[in-house]
């Protein structure tokens, strides 16, 4: 059985990324994001706080955007933001970290769409 | 009162050119808010696209060993739920048994999945429509309907503390508001379904127990023969309705 990857992470350019370019870009993250203030389904136990803390994006391994995520932040959270392509193009680097201790990352080349 | 005439004369036009089946029955996704289809329909945005990149990889390496031609399998999507072994199966009860059948671990109905293939193999049936089926053999079509008459039984009685049954909004009040949210009429074109209030993708089953415990019934257990049976009535009425694929619902 093909195990389930239990964060998965998507992202996604909108927008051409030609050089000099400006695009959006859309990040999104499975992930519970659990509180810790639910109950489990017998009302007794409580379900384990797991929220992201943390989410770094990189490109060309410098640091561009760094968000603090908290408890209100919903399941699967999705970012998004503009960006500049530069000249010579690029690579995309999503980290993101929680307070269970796992981890995220993706990354991804920006290459301009074909005419 | 010319403004009101003119609203209420656009309203019309929006209302009528709204993608209705020749009959009149309208999708609960003509329902969505503004901001919610729009994420409906943005799949760089909405959460849907996880469960379908996994169910597509889990399809791709587990299931594609048997069922290399996905064509039969996007036209059984629209046919579910089926008279099998005796009961009813739903799309997801199938999954399960298919594990079963390869020796996999059982992983349960609402495991991620279970949702994972059932939301891509109902994003690849998108566009066909509904038909539900009877089985050929004839004790079995005789239990067949009876399951379907106790489904439309429970879609009219009323139940729970608030005691009410579906009809009474799911038919006579629908585009009404329910506290924030609109009541959409009972057909079912498109699950599994992201529900924003579970924060996740459920089944039809979680969705319909969702529905006991709205009206502070006794909610049946997960696969209990009721809500296959509810669920059978509401493909039947939904029967010749484009299939929508997996759906965003507040």
């Amino acid at each position: 059985m093909a195990t389930m990857n239990k964060y998965p992470i998507r992202m996604s350019f909108i927008g051409n990324p030609l050089p000099g370019a400006t695009v959006e870009l859309r990040v999104l993250i499975g992930h519970p994001m659990e509180t810790g203030f639910r109950m489990a389904d017998n009302g007794i136990d409580q379900i384990p706080k797991n929220i992201i803390e943390k989410i770094v994006v990189k490109l060309n391994q410098q640091e561009i955007f760094l968000a603090e995520v908290g408890t209100g932040t919903a399941a699967n959270p999705l970012i998004s933001f503009l960006l500049e392509v530069p000249e010579k193009g690029g690579v995309v680097t999503v980290e993101w970290f929680d307070d269970q201790g796992n981890t995220g990352r993706t990354e991804r080349e920006m290459i301009p769409l074909q005419r | 009162m010319l403004l009101r005439v003119f609203l209420s004369i656009l309203y019309l036009l929006i209302w009528s050119s709204s993608p209705a089946n020749a009959d009149g029955r309208v999708s609960g996704n003509q329902f969505l808010s503004k901001d919610l289809s729009h994420l409906a329909q943005d799949s760089s945005a909405n959460p849907i696209s996880l469960w379908l990149e996994q169910g597509q990889q889990i399809w791709s390496k587990d299931c594609q060993a048997c069922h290399t031609d996905l064509q039969p399998i996007r036209g059984a999507v629209v046919e579910y739920p089926k008279w099998k072994n005796n009961r009813l199966m739903n799309l997801e009860d199938q999954i399960l048994q298919c594990f079963t059948r390869k020796n996999l671990p059982n992983l349960g109905l609402e495991s991620q999945e279970v949702i994972a293939i059932a939301t891509f193999l109902s994003d690849s049936a998108k566009g066909l429509k509904i038909l539900v089926k009877p089985p050929l053999n004839p004790p079995e079509q005789a239990a067949w309907q009876e399951a379907l008459n106790h489904g439309a039984n429970l879609y009219v009685l009323r139940q729970g503390r608030v005691n009410l049954s579906c009809t009474q909004c799911h038919d006579l009040n629908i585009g009404k508001n329910l506290r924030s949210d609109i009541i959409s009429p009972a057909y079912v074109t498109g699950f599994p379904i992201y529900r924003q209030s579970w924060q996740t993708m459920g089944t039809m089953d979680r969705r319909l127990r969702a529905c006991y415990s709205g009206v502070q019934a006794k909610v049946p257990a997960s696969s209990h023969p009721d809500l296959r049976a509810l669920e059978l009535f509401l493909k039947k009425r939904s029967e010749g309705m484009a299939w929508e694929g997996p759906s965003m619902r507040r």
